[in-house]
């Protein structure tokens, strides 16, 4: 194994500064014009304000900081996130696809926000009561179409991000002709997602029981379905078999699932690397992204295959240099 | 974990692999309280039949390295920390052994003596 490929250093590059543009700059800009446009209006609008609608119009009344508050979360708290975390990564020299997504997402969430909030204390400017506020149907069209296009063109504007998986120190393995190898792994989550995930599981288990405590068994029943549903899920998130041999590469979930392999004549080259999970895959579990299928529970070493054709599979999990020497090593005894 | 066998060595198949799980052990690849890949996982990454690989699972209970429970696989004992501390005396041993000029057997005769 040499290949080594050298990752992103080159100083402020146009991934990392349309980024900021569109996930950051642009957010803010908008939300900061909502804003203002809204504290001119909201002088000039009944009090209290027609905060929530039905079909028959507006149906419901509140304080007008409802809609300051409300821009200011969609339109910046995504954004405000993507700048404490995903910034100083992408500074760091990580790339992929769901730094783009996400900045494009930002920029849409925050024009839905901007506008449609900046509507609706619009159509009210002058108005005696909240009860004669107009329907907002028009309003929720136009911002969702301008959050469309502008989350499209943020999308487009940023330079496309290969995956960008930083090599780790690479190992080399002799096999002699007939001998038989196997490398046997866990790939397991890191102790904050275990957490999380139990947490999860043991608040809706709380629910449940409340639920049927104060016999709403409907409700009982949602939670019960939830609990159960997230605690299956939550199995598969925290550990996978991985297993090295004469077969391929094969990993599987708790009991089997979930799986996938790659078989050894499939192989190109396995490799080492380090991993960041938001980064690279947009989270953690089984992921699918353009390029990669990845099994990542947690951020650091992992194990990348590259097939002949078709995604690469990357799998967390320690000792990787050791599991793609051995399918290196096995590819090419295969190859002879 | 890598497990490496060779069949067309003299050592029987079972005793090379308790040979190099007792190895992962003595080098603290392997801990007290880490479980063993299950039986049936290395018996098929290896091409070998699972009573083989149980057979090498027991001689490392034998010794006391592991423990065998029914339904929690092999887990490695208390017993395995002291055995890798002991490897490390024994290194240091044989060097001095070599450095004596002592061949190997008569080292091995003179630990077995002194038990």
């Amino acid at each position: 194994m040499t290949e080594n490929r050298e990752p992103t250093t080159a100083a402020p590059d146009r991934a990392v500064t349309m980024f900021g543009y569109v996930g950051i700059a642009a957010p803010g800009f908008l939300t900061v014009a909502a804003l203002i446009a809204q504290l001119l209006w909201i002088p000039q609008a009944p009090n209290p304000i027609a905060v929530h609608w039905g079909s028959n119009g507006a149906d419901g009344a509140g304080s007008a900081w409802v809609y300051p508050i409300s821009t200011l979360l969609l339109g910046f708290g995504l954004s405000a996130w993507l700048w404490a975390t995903a910034l100083p990564r992408l500074r760091r020299g990580s790339r992929g696809w769901s730094f783009r997504m996400l900045a494009a997402l930002a920029a849409g969430l925050a024009t839905f926000g901007s506008v449609l909030m900046s509507w609706c204390v619009r159509i009210q400017v002058g108005l005696d009561s909240w009860h004669d506020a107009p329907g907002i149907l028009a309003g929720v069209i136009v911002s969702m179409t301008l959050a469309a296009a502008v989350g499209i063109v943020g999308w487009y504007v940023q330079p496309k991000q290969q995956l960008e998986l930083a090599a780790l120190p690479q190992t080399h393995l002799d096999l002699a002709q007939g001998e038989r190898a196997a490398w046997l792994g866990v790939a397991r989550a890191g102790r904050g997602s275990v957490y999380l995930l139990a947490g999860i599981t043991a608040v809706l288990a709380v629910c449940a029981v409340a639920a049927w405590v104060a016999a709403e068994y409907a409700l009982m029943w949602i939670m019960f379905g939830s609990a159960a549903v997230v605690a299956v899920s939550a199995m598969a998130m925290l550990e996978a078999d991985v297993r090295v041999d004469a077969q391929g590469l094969d990993v599987r979930g708790p009991a089997g699932w979930p799986h996938t392999r790659v078989p050894l004549g499939e192989v190109a080259s396995a490799a080492a690397v380090t991993v960041e999970a938001f980064g690279a895959f947009g989270g953690w579990g089984w992921r699918r992204v353009p390029g990669a299928l990845g099994v990542v529970l947690r951020s650091g070493e992992a194990l990348r295959v590259e097939r002949k054709e078709g995604p690469a599979l990357v799998v967390t999990v320690d000792d990787a240099a050791t599991a793609a020497a051995l399918l290196e090593a096995l590819a090419a005894r295969a190859g002879d | 974990m890598l497990l490496r066998i060779d069949p067309e060595s003299a050592d029987p198949l079972f005793a090379q692999l308790a040979a190099a799980l007792r190895a992962q052990i003595a080098n603290g690849d392997l801990r007290e309280g880490d479980r063993l890949p299950a039986a049936r996982d290395v018996a098929s990454g290896l091409g070998v039949n699972l009573h083989t690989v149980l057979h090498a699972y027991q001689e490392l209970r034998d010794e006391g390295l592991v423990d065998l429970r029914r339904g929690r696989g092999a887990v490695v004992t208390a017993q395995a920390q002291a055995a890798e501390q002991l490897q490390r005396d024994i290194a240091e041993l044989g060097q001095r052994a070599r450095r004596l000029g002592m061949s190997p057997a008569t080292a091995a005769g003179l630990l077995r003596a002194a038990m």
